[in-house]
């Protein structure tokens, strides 16, 4: 068996704790919610912190409470995948994040992850996720210690790839993340629009200072309406089983209609196929102000598919997941226009 | 017929409770006082001349206790081909080469100080495929042979000319078989430990306990007879553990250094990496049939890579020349295996031993010949069913024979069409597949045998002494329901003893479907001899005759209706002046042959068990994913000692082979695994299972305790065949390369669109 190498473990009861702890140790110290990304990660030493900040004991980030103006969700970092996923009031008003959540992995990783952790999820690689001695024995790569990208030698950035389900629901959904840091004696907040809280590159890939905690996320209301007018969203995945499986594609979608029918507004975010979730806007503005005809949908699906340029770092094979994405958006479009 | 009281009898595993609440003792769990923790350094390269190791980092390092290299034990040399080392010295044939051990005080810190151990290294050429093994020029792996060529392996019978001339219809198909992983919960554990006189004691996770003595004792360069071994709870083995692995020795050579017990434990990773493979296969079959649907020839050829070193997987061919040469009846067949060498990883054993991957050409071929027939696929092969009381041509005696009832099921179950699909790119497809697994062990040593005692103690209790190996398959359970059985007492009064090989007699290992079957007799000739004791001195308690005497329900009960209990007959045997103890002892080892080494003909099992599936598959045309809607298992078990143990055997069994099917495959590059770890390496999941449905065949073999034959392979063997053939219904494409994933499919649908 690999085991957790030694750490100290922090258990703060406030953000206040937790962020002045983390300003205490510095680099030595790390942030940890459920565990489930970043101990595997530390087996494997792709992380060797020495101090493990918990953040199980903070009530903050377990707050899951809906505006009374009706303006919106606040959801903490610290909820557990599976309340996301079975919260009725979320499957009620925001049904693909809990689809999403639903999606993660198995009963047991939902229980123990969180919807913070799975939104700083760390980007994945088939010659990344391996043990120490597995990459120090090929050479170590770009995204840690090394020189070189084993998936595309030429490239000067790491390509690993984002691989939360839940990430691009949130950009689809234009949640705000809510990020605390020290500032000194006291506590500095920032709030970060989801689609700049990720960037496209697998070795950087949050917009986010080591020291800063993701406190809770901030979603505005969608409303649903009756007979197909509002918001209709959906999330579909592509993956090989129906559990424990990482995507292949995430397709997170949010249309809102008119009253004739006609797509008001579009929201296409790819999920699993960059360093990042990658927002299909072309694809969006094919929508945009128009009748949902069988033509425009083709166009737009097209329009989604040339983002997804795979690489041979996942599983499955690159030509089949390149021919996958236009297959699969079609039917996640197919899907949700259908709710 | 007499009712059973305890046979056939639907009891959860005796060992269940502690199993599922975490206090079983298992090699994980276990510890020594002062025990120590080893870790092993392998090979950075598939092939390389090691020039230099330099320990003196990991030496330093605070915490190690020491560190083994090939230095520290005489050259030994093991393996059936003498071709493996414990530590390798000059040469590294693979990335799974052993070159150096650490032992330290806890895990932790001895892989840290493997990592700081310095190899300096020549990279040598490598190759990591047959043909690149076989071309001229080829780096050659192991020294001292002439090429990297092993060995061929051929059978014949009839004439293949003549059958095919006789055939008015020939298929021929090549299929790939893919590497797997035996994937048990639990990895490999070892705990060795010397006293003072040298006498080593392993507690091990094997399931070849007596032949590891002998192995362990030639790669140690002592002798078996000082060697002891210990069987904790094992958390599955499938296989895995059937044969001595370098990393036996290393434990015992690290324990040695180190002057105290040391702990050798697999990660995940080494599981993978160091650990067996099932053997993988390319293979062509061509096979005919007559207009009338009978079965004419088969001509089948393969190559296998075994890797650096050999192991099991070498020896595979032998039971898939069985399937090829007797499951279903061939007047003609021929078949030639060739093994070769590469820089890949080894392969071993694994749960079904060949038939997996022969179950899955001729069955495929079957389904070919049926569909140029214009024949029904079942009725076809009922029609060329073995059948009971037979002799193949290869030498089988086949005596209890349920193939053509569990074909009739299946038949049966057909009459029920498929329902459509609910959208139209998503097609159905039905698809059968069978097996033909040894029902009874294999004589592939001189011996076959196993021995047991059982004893029955002053208080009624008893204990079954057996040979045999549990690794999680309900041995345990199924034997002391026979021994209950003999001897009328609750099955809770048994218990089974089965981990000491100072204790217990000799047994072969768990491994060819045997331990009901061959540790089942040997138990119930023990228990037989007990009660022969106990009527014995009941006689003379309840003065009648002792055959005139029964037991039932713990009392011993004479015609007239007098009746003494069990425990008070031990006692009045036991003291007394010249008293005796009751405890009947057996060894049993079947009426069977080693197949003659050139033509391989010969009877190897006293029993064969046949199974056969079938698949319910949904392919989706757009995304090629096939999902398996329902799989009917009908197995010829002879009798169900236990039904809920088959049943689990079967349903476990199902799992294993729809992950061999659809999502399980061992990626190398290079030689080196891609995916060593759960995530990558795909098991298929609860969430994937299908519906399934068993139908339990009870053929009553004549020669199996209580009519019973083994079960624990076939569950797993002929689930690849039948789901190939249900895509084939489905949607009109054959795969031919198992796991047979979404992008295999959608390749071949866009194939045959294509035109
Ligand atoms: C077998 C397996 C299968 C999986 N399958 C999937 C899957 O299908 N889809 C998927 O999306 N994920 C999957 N995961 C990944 C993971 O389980 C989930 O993403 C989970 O939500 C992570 O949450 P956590 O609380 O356990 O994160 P942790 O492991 O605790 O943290 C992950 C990272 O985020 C940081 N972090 C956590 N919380 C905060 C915070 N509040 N502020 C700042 N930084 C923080 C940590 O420092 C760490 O770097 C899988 C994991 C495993 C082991
Ligand atoms: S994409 Fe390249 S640099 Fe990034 S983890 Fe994979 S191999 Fe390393």
């Amino acid at each position: 068996m690999l085991r957790l190498p030694p750490f100290e473990y922090h258990a703060p009861k406030s953000i206040a704790e937790a962020v002045a702890l983390k300003a205490e140790y510095g680099e030595l110290a790390m942030y940890v919610a459920g565990g489930t990304d970043l101990f595997p990660n530390m087996k494997r030493q792709q992380f060797t912190p020495q101090n493990l900040i918990g953040l199980r004991k903070i009530p903050e980030l377990f707050q899951l409470v809906f505006d009374q103006d009706g303006t919106g969700l606040t959801l903490g970092a610290g909820v557990s995948l599976n309340e996301v996923a079975e919260h009725p009031d979320i499957l009620k008003n925001y049904p693909a994040l809990a689809k999403a959540a639903s999606l993660v992995s198995a009963p047991q990783l939902r229980n123990m992850g969180t919807i913070g952790g799975n939104l700083c999820l760390d980007t994945r690689c088939t010659y990344y996720n391996q043990s120490y001695q597995w990459r120090k024995a090929l050479g170590f790569c770009l995204k840690k210690s090394g020189d070189t990208c084993w998936v595309a030698r030429s490239s000067p950035k790491c390509l690993a790839v984002s691989s939360s389900d839940c990430a691009p629901v949130m950009v689809a959904l234009e949640a705000e993340f809510c990020l605390a840091s020290p500032a000194g004696e006291a506590v500095k907040t920032r709030i970060v629009p989801a689609s700049e809280f990720y960037k496209n590159d697998g070795a950087n890939f949050l917009n986010k200072t080591a020291d800063e905690l993701l406190v809770s996320i901030r979603l505005p209301t969608y409303y649903s309406g009756k007979s197909g007018i509002g918001w209709k969203m959906n999330y579909r995945k592509l993956s090989r089983r129906n559990a424990i499986d990482f995507p292949l594609l995430g397709v997170a979608t949010a249309f809102r209609q008119k009253d004739n029918g006609d797509c008001a507004e579009a929201r296409i975010v790819l999920g699993a196929v960059g360093s990042s979730p990658l927002r299909a806007d072309e694809a969006e503005k094919i929508l945009q102000d128009g009748s949902l005809t069988l033509e425009r949908i083709e166009d737009a699906v097209q329009a989604a598919a040339k983002l997804a340029k795979p690489l041979d770092n996942t599983d499955m094979t690159l030509s089949y997941r390149k021919k996958m994405a236009s297959r699969f958006i079609t039917e996640a479009f197919n899907e949700v226009l259908k709710v | 017929m007499k009712e059973f009281s305890a046979v056939g009898k639907r009891i959860p595993k005796t060992d269940a409770p502690d199993k599922v609440t975490g206090r079983a003792t298992y090699g994980q769990d276990f510890k020594l006082p002062g025990m120590l923790h080893g870790a092993i350094r392998y090979s950075d390269h598939a092939h390389a001349r090691i020039l230099n190791i330099d320990t003196s980092k990991a030496e330093a390092l605070e915490g190690v206790k020491c560190v083994v290299t090939a230095d520290d034990v005489p050259e030994t040399r093991f393996g059936f081909y003498k071709d493996n080392m414990p530590l390798k010295k000059d040469v590294v044939r693979s990335h799974r080469d052993e070159i150096a051990g650490v032992v330290a005080v806890n895990e932790m810190i001895a892989r840290q100080a493997v990592k700081l151990i310095k190899i300096e290294y020549e990279i040598l050429p490598a190759v990591f495929n047959v043909a690149d093994a076989m071309a001229e020029n080829a780096p050659l792996i192991q020294p001292n042979r002439d090429s990297n060529h092993l060995i061929t392996n051929t059978y014949n019978h009839g004439d293949v000319e003549q059958g095919e001339a006789e055939s008015d219809v020939v298929v021929e198909v090549t299929c790939k078989l893919p590497y797997v992983n035996h994937a048990s919960m639990e990895t490999c554990v070892i705990v060795a430990k010397f006293d003072h006189s040298q006498n080593l004691t392993l507690w091990s996770t094997t399931q070849i306990p007596f032949l590891l003595q002998k192995d362990l004792g030639a790669a140690l360069g002592m002798s078996p007879k000082n060697i002891r071994i210990l069987q904790p709870t094992i958390g599955g083995a499938f296989g895995r553990e059937l044969d001595i692995y370098p990393y036996h020795p290393i434990a015992a050579i690290m324990a040695k250094k180190a002057q105290v017990p040391v702990r050798l434990c697999f990660s995940r990773e080494e599981e993978f990496r160091a650990g067996p493979q099932r053997q993988p296969v390319e293979v062509t079959i061509r096979a005919g049939a007559k207009n009338n649907g009978d079965l004419t020839f088969r001509d089948v050829s393969m190559t296998l890579d075994v890797g650096a070193y050999v192991s099991w997987g070498s020896t595979t061919p032998m039971v898939m020349m069985e399937t090829t040469a007797s499951f279903y009846r061939v007047p003609h067949v021929r078949f030639k295996a060739d093994c070769v060498y590469t820089n890949n990883l080894i392969t071993g054993a694994m749960r079904g031993y060949g038939n997996p991957q022969s179950s899955f050409y001729v069955e495929s071929a079957m389904d070919m010949l049926a569909e140029k027939l214009g024949m029904d696929p079942i009725q076809f092969r009922i029609q060329n069913a073995n059948q009971p009381n037979t002799i193949t041509e290869q030498g089988l005696k086949i005596t209890s024979c349920g193939l053509e009832d569990c074909l009739k099921a299946l038949a049966e179950r057909a009459e029920t069409k498929l329902e459509p699909a609910a959208q139209p790119h998503l097609k159905r497809g039905r698809g059968v597949g069978g097996t033909l697994n040894v029902g009874g062990g294999a004589r592939i040593y001189r011996s076959d045998g196993c021995g047991a005692t059982v004893k029955v103690d002053d208080f009624g209790h008893v204990s079954l002494i057996t040979g045999s190996t549990e690794i999680g398959q309900g041995s345990e359970t199924v034997l002391a329901q026979m021994v209950a059985e003999i001897l009328s007492v609750p099955v809770d009064d048994v218990r089974v003893i089965n981990s000491d090989t100072d204790v217990k007699m000799w047994d072969v290992g768990v491994h060819a479907s045997r331990t009901t079957f061959i540790a089942g007799n040997a138990a119930c000739l023990a228990a037989k001899e007990a009660l022969g004791q106990i009527f014995e001195t009941a006689s003379e308690l309840l003065g009648a005759s002792p055959d005139s005497l029964k037991a039932e329900n713990g009392q011993i009960i004479a015609p007239d209706g007098k009746s003494v209990s069990l425990s008070k007959v031990v006692r009045s045997r036991h003291f007394r002046s010249g008293g005796q103890m009751v405890f009947g002892q057996a060894f049993y080892d079947p009426p069977t042959e080693l197949v003659d080494k050139d033509s391989y003909h010969g009877n190897i099992s006293p029993a064969y068990g046949f199974g056969m599936q079938m698949a319910d598959v949904e392919v989706d045309t757009e995304t090629g994913q096939v999902r398996v809607l329902k799989l009917i298992c009908a197995k010829d078990i002879g009798r169900a000692i236990n039904p809920m143990a088959v049943e689990g055997q079967i349903e476990g069994g199902a799992q294993m082979g729809l992950g061999y099917a659809l999502s399980e495959e061992v990626v190398i590059k290079e030689g080196k695994v891609m995916n060593p770890n759960f995530v990558d390496y795909r098991l298929f999941t609860s969430a994937d299972m299908p519906e399934i449905e068993n139908i339990m065949i009870e053929s009553n073999d004549p020669e199996g305790p209580f009519g019973a034959k083994g079960i624990g392979e076939m569950g797993s063997s002929c689930v690849a065949a039948a789901v190939t053939n249900a895509i084939y219904d489905a949607v009109g494409v054959r795969l031919t390369q198992p796991p047979m994933t979404p992008e295999r499919v959608l390749a071949a649908l866009d194939t045959k669109a294509a035109g």
